[in-house]
């Protein structure tokens, strides 16, 4: 019976599945084997080499790992260092982290602050990034600011956010802009906890540290792996610090997003730009296949 | 021993009232923290509301206020004069100035200009002038005409709708197959399409450039909406998590009556899962609204065809002499994602909810 069944719904199931096939197969995987293929080419948009592109062999990796200019601004090597940085400071640190405690804050809180502030939240997370950035661009002015016209209040100095801290202002605009999706997604994670065990704990006389940490995160640690696995690959790959700074001054804040896009699409460098690609793809899959590690570890133990 | 009770007694009223005040000031603490990070989260929103009802003037005058205000002015026997803060003996006076010197100038009080000019010693310059509220509404019609609003928003709405529409149902079938068909290589099917999330768009970009390059889509808004049509790992995801809560009790029964897969989507599923698939299309109508990167490329020599998002930055580009346009046009931007906002944020938080639950 069970088999009759199966057997019957494959043709049906092939119905519903053929859009996701179709997306996998024309999006992704001839995608996938044209850049790993025109990785090894020097092929451009226009031009001679667009129609006849030539295979240069690892030329366009040896480039972007060329020791004498690997670390030099507006290079592949600075490029990661800069982003290794934004990753770090923004994504774990700035909105897991961050999004864990105002979520902890807020857990069992009731009334208009709570709903406020997530409603704030969110709406900070779907506001359209260049309103954000807009607003993130005059805020941080240097003279007609707002942020520079409290600090001076307060009789702490005036710097010029965009110019002399590019890469601290961006940390702290994509923290402000993504710690929203963080926050909800644990909010909604505290909400699972039963109650009943948080009690114990309470009776058993544990503080609110020891609280948090012996129930809340090992209860929720699947919550907190999903969060770093998407918080992360989305730090790593988001394009909206260029509407605030271009990638400048000077490529100090060119992640590799933008350097993949400079390359791929002011110069239209195709080869170039697809052994960029490649990369950025093998340094997402040691991310995805860390945090998955760690996933599947917790759960052995269990 | 009665005194010892009675010590007993008070010492536990203290504590208790001690116990009291602790939580009062505690709670009070807290909301005072709260209400510092929601001030904080603010600002930028705040500051750029407020820009969008200043004057040009006032947006390129450092001394300004925060506040949206204009410089006062008095009208003085047919005559338009400044109005400064002057320090008096009697305090600090609001006078026009009328006459101005090196070392003493004229004034006039406006409160009581009968009592004529007023002398006062000292350098005008050194004076700070009277601002009054002054809201430039004006700025938001001007903002509108300027960037072609309806235009912008057309195109933004029509690709918003449309990908919405095109991205929901594709996802939903594809997720109605991997809840419910059993088929070999489901979860190796499943997998490969799920880790397509993890990997970068930018990726995918430039081959997926050179071939509407090739067949000519660059330059029109196809490359942007036909992807849609053949769903996305994301929308799969939350849907097929969604689905799988569905007890399939009722889907026996319609199969017993005789309904064939088709059918039972159609009329069994899809009504129960409405919730999640408001909360996709919400997702998805979000990102479509504020997608930058995909119309900056593929629209690159079409300013014609640009959605909100990309006219904005074009915007900004042609006049950043005047912030307080830009920061109008870009509260116009938000308005009806906004609006969509507070009347589905239910859906919304639903959708983060599933997310995490793996």
């Amino acid at each position: 019976m069970q088999q009759r069944r199966s057997l019957l719904s494959i043709p049906a199931s092939l119905l519903f599945l053929l859009p996701a096939g179709v997306f996998v197969f024309i999006f992704i995987i001839l995608p996938f084997f044209w850049i790993a293929a025109v990785s090894f080419t020097n092929r451009t948009l226009t031009g001679r080499t667009a129609v006849d592109p030539e295979y240069v062999g690892l030329a366009n990796y040896l480039r972007l790992f060329d020791p004498d200019r690997f670390l030099r601004s507006g290079e592949f090597g600075a490029s990661l260092v800069i982003t290794g940085q934004f990753v770090f400071f923004s994504a774990i640190v700035g909105q897991v982290l961050l999004g864990l405690l105002l979520a902890w804050f807020f857990f069992n809180r009731k009334g208009w602050v709570r709903e406020t502030v997530q409603t704030l939240a969110i709406l900070a997370w779907i506001m359209p990034d260049v309103v954000v950035a807009f607003a993130w661009f005059a805020f941080l002015d240097r003279d007609a600011g707002t942020l520079n016209q409290i600090l001076s209040t307060l009789g702490i100095g005036k710097p010029d956010w965009l110019i002399n801290l590019p890469l601290v202002s961006v940390i702290i605009f994509n923290t402000w802009r993504g710690t929203a999706f963080s926050m909800l997604l644990f909010t909604s994670a505290f909400g699972s906890i039963p109650p009943s065990h948080l009690e114990t704990a309470a009776v058993a006389g544990a503080n609110t540290w020891q609280r948090l940490r012996d129930i809340i995160l090992p209860l929720i640690r699947t919550h907190i792996i999903t969060d770093l696995i998407l918080i992360t690959l989305w730090t790593f790959n988001t394009f909206t610090p260029f509407l605030l700074t271009g990638g400048g001054p000077a490529f100090q804040t060119e992640l590799v997003s933008i350097f993949t896009y400079r390359t791929a699409f002011k110069f239209f460098r195709f080869g170039q730009g697809s052994a960029v690609g490649m990369i950025m793809m093998l340094i997402n899959l040691v991310f995805a296949i860390f945090y998955l590690f760690l996933l599947r570890r917790q759960q052995v133990k269990l | 021993m009665a005194t010892i009770s009675t010590t007993q007694t008070t010492r536990q009223k203290d504590r208790s009232l001690n116990k009291q005040s602790r939580t009062l000031v505690m709670r009070a603490a807290i909301t005072s923290l709260t209400l510092v990070i929601l001030l904080l989260y603010l600002l930028p929103l705040g500051y750029s509301v407020l820009t969008s009802l200043k004057s040009k003037a006032q947006v390129s005058d450092v001394n300004a206020p925060i506040l949206p205000s204009e410089a006062q002015t008095y009208f003085y026997e047919g005559e338009e004069y400044d109005v400064y803060k002057i320090p008096t003996a009697e305090g600090e006076k609001e006078w026009a100035l009328v006459q101005k010197g090196r070392s003493s100038s004229q004034f006039v009080d406006p409160q009581n200009p009968e009592a004529g000019l007023i002398e006062w010693q000292g350098r005008w310059r050194t004076l700070k002038p009277s601002y009054q509220l002054a809201f430039q509404w004006s700025n938001y019609p001007r903002a509108f005409n300027f960037i072609n609003f309806w235009r912008l928003l057309g195109f933004t709405l029509l690709y918003a709708i449309v990908t919405t529409i095109a991205a929901t149902s594709s996802a939903a079938i594809v997720a109605y197959g991997f809840s419910r068909f059993r088929f070999p290589f489901k979860s190796v099917l499943f997998i490969i399409l799920i880790s397509t999330i993890i990997l970068p768009p930018q990726v995918t970009l430039v081959p997926m450039y050179a071939f509407f390059y090739r067949i000519g889509w660059v330059g029109t808004w196809l490359p942007l909406i036909v992807p849609q049509f053949f769903s996305n790992a994301y929308n799969v995801f939350l849907l097929r998590q969604y689905f799988m809560t569905i007890p399939t009790s009722m889907e026996e029964a319609a199969r017993i009556d005789g309904a064939g897969p088709i059918r039972t989507f159609i009329s069994v599923i899809l009504p129960q899962a409405v919730p999640a698939l408001i909360a996709v299309s919400l997702f998805h109508f979000f990102f479509a609204w504020n997608d930058f990167f995909g119309p900056l490329i593929y629209l690159a020599g079409s300013a014609e065809l640009n959605p909100i998002a990309v006219g904005l930055f074009r915007f900004n580009g042609l006049y950043s002499s005047e912030p307080q346009l830009i920061q109008a046009a870009s509260i116009l931007t938000m308005i009806i994602p906004l609006l969509i906002f507070f009347f589905a944020q239910r859906f919304f938080m639903q959708g983060i909810v599933v997310t995490g639950e793996k």
